[in-house]
């Protein structure tokens, strides 16, 4: 029951984790000082599913990640969905033929995906018609938002990891809970 | 038929994923949206995290400037430390307290000037992306506030609103690349759109050619649409670049808001300026800047491509110093 209790909390506790980390991302890291290494933090969570979820349930949560972004942003309606959802179909792609095996390749993966999230957006917005004012911008901000994404990936997937155990959502997890629970049960 | 959904199940999710962004991306972009039952759901979670976190961050900020700050002194002033420490934090508390009344004073000012009804409110979080630039501000419907209103404080327009919550509304600023707001020069009467560039500029569209702009031309809103009222500053032109060919010129303005130090705004709920009132504002406005005893800046022909930017320091100063 407990685990079925848990379980059930792991996908609206990933929503409530998205909104919180939007909440930061609104007030913490818009502060002028360091609004230039402002970091998307959706993209993560982004990544984590595609790697760590299934299909449906990976691709849903995507498309709430990207609801969640723009009722918190003023960007044309739909740009975050297709943006994120171009980056998990293509982080579960390539998951599909490549793995990550040490903290370096995973700093490579937060870079990639930041590089690849400001181009998918800077597209959208040219097939808008709007990418005119925004390549420069893009350009400018590329750098410095690859590195920080490059950073802090290996914090946040730690924290989600441990979310997913907490929620024994991680398979491994799952078996030590059942396995504990039995040791209980054994007569002394 | 079931047997076939469960055969293409991957393929049928696949194409599903790919069809609701692409349906959900608005191609027009520029229409307000209103907040749906569920968005408001979601924004009853942030919104309170958001008033926190802006507190707590206020709070720090205030605390570092009122107290750690001081530190020093009080080290360098142990005899006197209790009432040192006392008098200096009501001297800042009582200078806040002057820069917030000079502030509200500007506002009510403005308000007065321009005829037109307001409510205040405060700015409490930002975009969550950096390509837009949008603001949340703590007053929403309750307060009479709907969509499309034009948002503006002392300095000229801010934007306008997007959407609104009962307690919340979204504003895009005039810097955000989806805005646009029509205005026009005020010495030349040259007609543009306002729209968003980079963090700090904006530029000025489908300004003609032959346009007589210069640096340091001052931009106010033209009031079309019925959103902005008439005459309200919106920018100091920074730099012309005109070629020999084509119909248009590049204008590149600086917004007369400072965004980086944006605290109260204005929204318009209602508009009421004659064109009389509007000819004595621009006065005033000419008068002020020319009060300021700014130089003026001369632009070459309009034969040869060239680009022509303002002295450092005179784009902010001069608009309309040379009124015809």
């Amino acid at each position: 029951m407990k685990v079925r209790l848990l379980k059930a909390l792991n996908f609206p506790g990933m929503i409530v984790i998205a909104l919180l980390m939007l909440t930061l991302q609104s007030t913490l890291f818009t502060n002028q000082t360091i609004a230039f290494f402002q970091p998307d933090m959706m993209i993560f969570l982004v990544l984590w599913v595609a790697i760590k979820r299934d299909f449906t349930e990976g691709g849903i949560l995507t498309l709430l990640f990207g609801y969640c972004v723009e009722l918190q942003s003023g960007a044309p309606k739909g740009l975050f969905l297709a943006d994120y959802m171009l980056i998990f179909l293509t982080a579960r792609f390539l998951n599909r033929n490549f793995q990550i095996l040490n903290r370096r390749s995973l700093i490579l993966v937060g870079i990639g995906a930041a590089l690849f999230s400001r181009f998918n957006v800077l597209f959208i917005l040219y097939l808008l018609n709007k990418a005119e004012n925004q390549w420069f911008h893009t350009v400018q901000l590329l750098a410095p938002t690859a590195i920080v994404h490059g950073i802090l990936i290996p914090f946040v997937f730690r924290f989600l990891h441990r979310f997913d155990i907490w929620s024994l959502k991680n398979p491994d997890a799952e078996h030590r809970y059942e396995r504990d629970f039995y040791l209980d049960e054994e007569p002394i | 038929m079931l047997k076939l959904i469960k055969q293409y199940r991957f393929y049928l999710v696949l194409l599903l994923f790919l069809l609701i962004p692409v349906l959900s991306i608005d191609s027009t972009n520029r229409t307000p949206r209103d907040y749906r039952f569920y968005d408001k759901a979601a924004l009853l979670i942030t919104t309170p995290f958001q008033v926190a976190i802006h507190w707590t961050l206020d709070t720090a900020v205030t605390f570092y400037e009122n107290y750690l700050a001081l530190w020093k002194t009080r080290e360098e002033n142990l005899s006197l430390i209790d009432e040192n420490r006392k008098l200096v934090n009501t001297i800042i508390n009582l200078r806040e307290l002057e820069q917030e009344n000079i502030r509200l004073r500007n506002l009510l000012q403005f308000k007065e000037n321009y005829k037109i009804q307001t409510v205040v409110a405060r700015m409490i979080a930002k975009d969550v992306s950096s390509e837009f630039r949008a603001i949340r501000i703590n007053r929403g419907s309750k307060n009479g506030i709907e969509p499309n209103m034009a948002v503006i404080n002392s300095e000229g327009v801010i934007g306008r609103v997007l959407r609104v919550t009962d307690s919340t509304a979204d504003v895009v600023t005039i810097l955000d690349p989806l805005s646009a707001v029509d205005a026009y020069i005020m010495r030349s009467r040259a007609r543009g759109i306002v729209e968003g560039l980079t963090d700090a500029l904006c530029q000025l569209k489908f300004a003609l050619r032959v346009d007589d702009i210069q640096p340091g031309d001052l931009l106010l809103s033209s009031g079309l649409g019925g959103n902005f009222p008439k005459g309200i500053p919106v920018g100091t032109v920074i730099k012309v670049m005109r070629k020999s060919f084509g119909i248009t010129q590049k204008v590149e303005v600086k917004p007369s808001v400072d965004f980086s130090k944006l605290e109260e705004v204005l929204v318009v709920t209602k508009v009421d300026a004659s064109p009389a009132h509007v000819a004595l504002i621009e006065k005033g406005l000419a008068e002020a800047a020319s009060a300021k005893g700014a130089a003026a800046v001369k632009v070459p022909s309009t034969s040869a491509d060239h680009d022509v930017k303002a002295p450092v320091g005179a784009a902010a100063d001069r608009p309309g110093a040379t009124h015809p």
